[in-house]
């Protein structure tokens, strides 16, 4: 594969190395900062001593974080939502992107066009929160998975997935005698692993994070996801100045403890990653090519 | 942020109409109330009365942390007192507006709705709840069954909870001290450079230059948007707050262009001289602890009340370090110096017009400031937290951050009509906690600015947010951004007059005009320290 380039070609693979490298580690960096903090000593912290390496090694700040029971509660939530958010996400856009990927279904132009409708008009707050409390999912867990079931962005990209898979091979399912949603289920999802990944990546990432549907449709704290109960320990570090008027103040969460809880609120999904990668980047493309 | 903004203006939009429809749906039951009033008042039930309450987390940790509140042993204490059943429903400390928006416009609005001292603060639907008889005028309530928070509650600060139709609707919990903000200086370094107290700004400069000398990192610790830095506006008073002028108007007190000249100088001084960090307008409040909290800043305004739990901070990593608190510089004479001075009510509390017990209600907050629940709240329950023998209190101190944590959401959270600025029997079992007594009462209550605070709060900003000036956090962001350029040299001090040219013609004149119109109609009231 090796070949002569010319000049401008290699200064521009030179500037390609240098931008992405640099974009990398403006991301990077702060990562290890924060990793960097949280096996680090209060003292070295407050004497901002701290950069990318631990100063006087402790993993003090995580056993305080691990010993909270209201962390773990919440992380037990966030484990729930994520796992069983994203299994119903992928099942329901799954038998609604089947459909209407398929020329035989004539009704599909209308539906599309209704979801493509939720993708430019969202939802305001209040109303959204007055059908959630009709339907009775304040304070319940559904009130985080129901309402965004089905994103348009991510049935548009599956979608388009199953319009590439050949129409003779579900005819000749048909023929075999399978149904509709034994095809959907036996044929078409197994075929389509990599879109099933990319797409659970993203409903994944979005229950882990979380946060601001939780704040305005849960009220019971012990339903608070991992990213309400980090954002409580950040802000109360904050307090020093904002309207509370305390007399004894309160111990705000000193900072290693804070820098350790958003390692541990950021690992669990981290790790996911590695395990999807190999359909992450089949699925990354798709679209990419049209035959 | 736009994108913020235009999201709120709708969400401003949907709650009118939502409030348009509330106020159409009570205004029959109107006539039912009154009748059911007349009834009330002729017995108090003594039966056990269960209540719903929202409050605010204040993000107190012991509150955030609780797998239940309502199950708190104090809660459970204070259920006990007052044979009442309470239900605790927490409002987050952040989102704390939209949280009340989503709980107005869903109309499950329990018995107790905690407010942040003013209406207007609370967001806009709690005024328009109020004025939509959501709640509970409570004059005759009061007068009938809280003698306590009658003689506990000064006049002045009743006066700020009434509505535009004359009547009261929530009874607050009391800031005594209002001038809460507070000038500190490393004691031992002063004393070490040989120096007296400063008492003006140019003394003030020579102990700053002084600590500079002596290595002093930040000699004094200015942070993002000259917020808890704006001690020498304080000085010669031109914080932006209404005052009077020579004809009788009010005028913000950054019109004075000779004082405010001679206040940003000061500032391009302290830069000139790195005085202050090169970087401060990126200086976050962590960070401005952190340099503080390390040992590296001189001087610096804080909360008056971290002084104790700072030191003891500071004290960790610099032994000899010693914080103090000294009497705010003045720069023009005839000033008080100081910051910014606070309404006198923190919280308050409104009671739903549909509750079926609002004299019980009234009572229960009434009980809060007798001797009874003074003991309480300010050591705790009898046996754990505190013994006595033959009368006299011995008071375990908190120590472990569990116990401080306790004692922060028992005083300062749970203490609903308590006195917010701080817990008096608490501060006089230590010596370092009479000392800050002894500060508030001969230092803070001699400085401070106040002004004259509109109440509903002038519009002729809404929608042009960066003009809006931020009462104790600073100047309007147009206003900031004219200092800052002075302070770095980008423009010229003595430019000021243009600015006011400019942020006249930007809508300061039809500012002036509002404020002028607001003040002859009396909608106002006025903060004064002490």
């Amino acid at each position: 594969m090796k070949h002569k380039q010319s000049l401008g070609g290699k200064i521009f693979t030179s500037f390609n190395v240098v931008f992405i490298t640099l974009l990398s580690l403006s991301m990077l960096l702060p990562f290890l900062h924060i990793v960097a903090k949280s096996l680090s000593s209060a003292e070295s912290l407050t004497n901002g001593k701290v950069f990318f390496w631990p100063v006087e090694f402790t993993i003090n700040n995580f056993e305080y974080v691990m010993q909270d029971a209201a962390i773990w509660r919440a992380f037990g939530i966030s484990v729930l939502i994520t796992v069983g958010g994203t299994l119903l996400n992928l099942i329901a856009t799954a038998s609604l992107a089947y459909p209407t990927s398929r020329p035989e279904f004539k009704g599909k132009k209308f539906v599309l066009i209704m979801v493509l409708f939720t993708m430019i008009f969202s939802v305001p707050l209040i109303p959204s929160f007055l059908v959630i409390k009709s339907l009775g999912m304040i304070d319940t867990l559904w009130a985080l998975v129901i309402p965004g079931l089905i994103s348009a962005f991510n049935f548009f990209i599956m979608r388009s997935f199953f319009m590439n898979i050949p129409s003779t091979l579900i005819d000749a399912a048909r023929v075999d005698g399978l149904g509709e949603l034994g095809i959907l289920f036996k044929i078409i999802l197994p075929l389509s692993k990599p879109a099933l990944a990319t797409l659970g990546i993203f409903y994944g990432v979005g229950h882990w994070n979380s946060y601001q549907s939780a704040i305005y449709f849960i009220n019971d704290p012990r339903l608070y996801p991992l990213q309400v109960k980090l954002r409580q320990m950040i802000v109360s570090n904050e307090m020093v100045d904002t309207e509370a008027n305390l007399t004894s103040m309160a111990l705000s969460s000193p900072e290693g403890i804070q820098m350790a809880t958003i390692i541990f609120a950021t690992l669990p999904i981290l790790l996911v990653y590695p395990f999807l990668q190999k359909y992450f980047v089949k699925g990354s493309m798709l679209g990419s090519v049209k035959e | 942020m736009k994108q913020r903004k235009r999201k709120n203006m709708f969400l401003a939009f949907i709650l009118a109409i939502i409030t348009a429809v509330v106020i159409a749906g009570c205004s029959s039951s109107e006539a039912g109330k009154e009748e059911k009033k007349e009834v009330d008042k002729k017995e108090v039930t003594d039966e056990k009365v269960a209540f719903s309450m929202a409050i605010r987390t204040l993000a107190i940790p012991h509150v955030e942390n609780s797998p239940n509140i309502n199950e708190d042993p104090y809660v459970k204490k204070i259920e006990e007192f007052t044979n009442t059943d309470i239900d605790i429903q927490l409002l987050p400390h952040n989102d704390y507006k939209t949280k009340m928006d989503l709980m107005f416009a869903s109309g499950d609005i329990p018995d107790v709705v905690q407010g942040m001292g003013k209406f207007t603060n609370s967001g806009q639907s709690l005024v328009q709840a109020v004025e939509a008889g959501v709640f509970l005028p409570l004059d005759e309530l009061i007068d009938e069954y809280g003698p306590n928070l009658k003689k506990f509650i000064p006049k002045e600060v009743w006066e700020t909870q009434r509505f535009t139709d004359g009547k009261i609707y929530a009874i607050p919990q009391i800031l005594s001290n209002p001038s809460r903000r507070a000038t500190f200086v490393r004691k031992d370094l002063l004393e070490k450079a040989g120096l007296e107290v400063p008492k003006t700004v140019e003394e003030t400069l020579e102990v700053l230059r002084a600590f500079k000398e002596m290595g002093v990192e930040q000699p004094f610790v200015a942070r993002k948007g000259l917020s808890y830095s704006d001690t020498f506006f304080g000085a010669y008073d031109v914080q932006p707050l209404m005052e009077l002028n020579k004809d009788g108007d009010p005028v913000p007190k950054y019109l004075d262009s000779a004082n405010m000249k001679k206040a940003i100088q000061t500032y391009k001084t302290m830069y000139d001289e790195g005085l202050i960090h090169k970087e401060f307008l990126t200086q976050e409040s962590n960070q401005y602890k952190d340099i503080i909290q390390s040992g590296k800043g001189g001087m610096f305004s804080a909360n008056a009340n971290v002084l104790n739990s700072w030191n003891k901070v500071l004290q960790a990593s610099v032994p000899d370090a010693e914080l103090a608190i000294i009497p705010s510089p003045v720069g023009t004479e005839g000033t008080n110096g100081g910051y910014v001075i606070y309404d006198p009510a923190f919280r308050n509390y409104f009671i739903n017009a549909e509750t079926k017990n609002p004299e019980r209600i009234i009572q229960f907050l009434d009980w809060m400031v007798t001797e009874e629940a003074t003991e309480f709240f300010t050591f705790g329950i009898e046996g754990e937290d505190y013994t006595k023998e033959n009368g006299k209190i011995n008071y375990k101190q908190a120590e472990a951050p569990d116990e401080v944590n306790k004692e922060a959401f028992r005083t300062g959270w749970l203490w609903l009509t308590g006195d917010a600025a701080y817990t008096e029997g608490l501060l006089e079992t230590t010596p370092e906690g009479q000392q800050l007594l002894d500060t508030y009462e001969n230092v803070l209550a001699k400085e401070g600015n106040g002004g004259i605070t509109f109440e509903p709060p002038l519009t002729t900003f809404t929608g042009k947010p960066d003009m809006e000036d931020k009462n104790a956090d600073g100047h309007s962001e147009y206003l900031h951004g004219h200092i800052v350029k002075m302070i770095t040299g980008a423009e010229a001090v003595s430019d000021w007059d243009k600015v006011l040219e400019e942020w006249k013609k930007l809508g300061g004149d039809q500012y002036l005009k509002d404020a002028k119109a607001q003040y002859k109609e009396g909608k106002y009231y006025e903060t004064t320290r002490k």
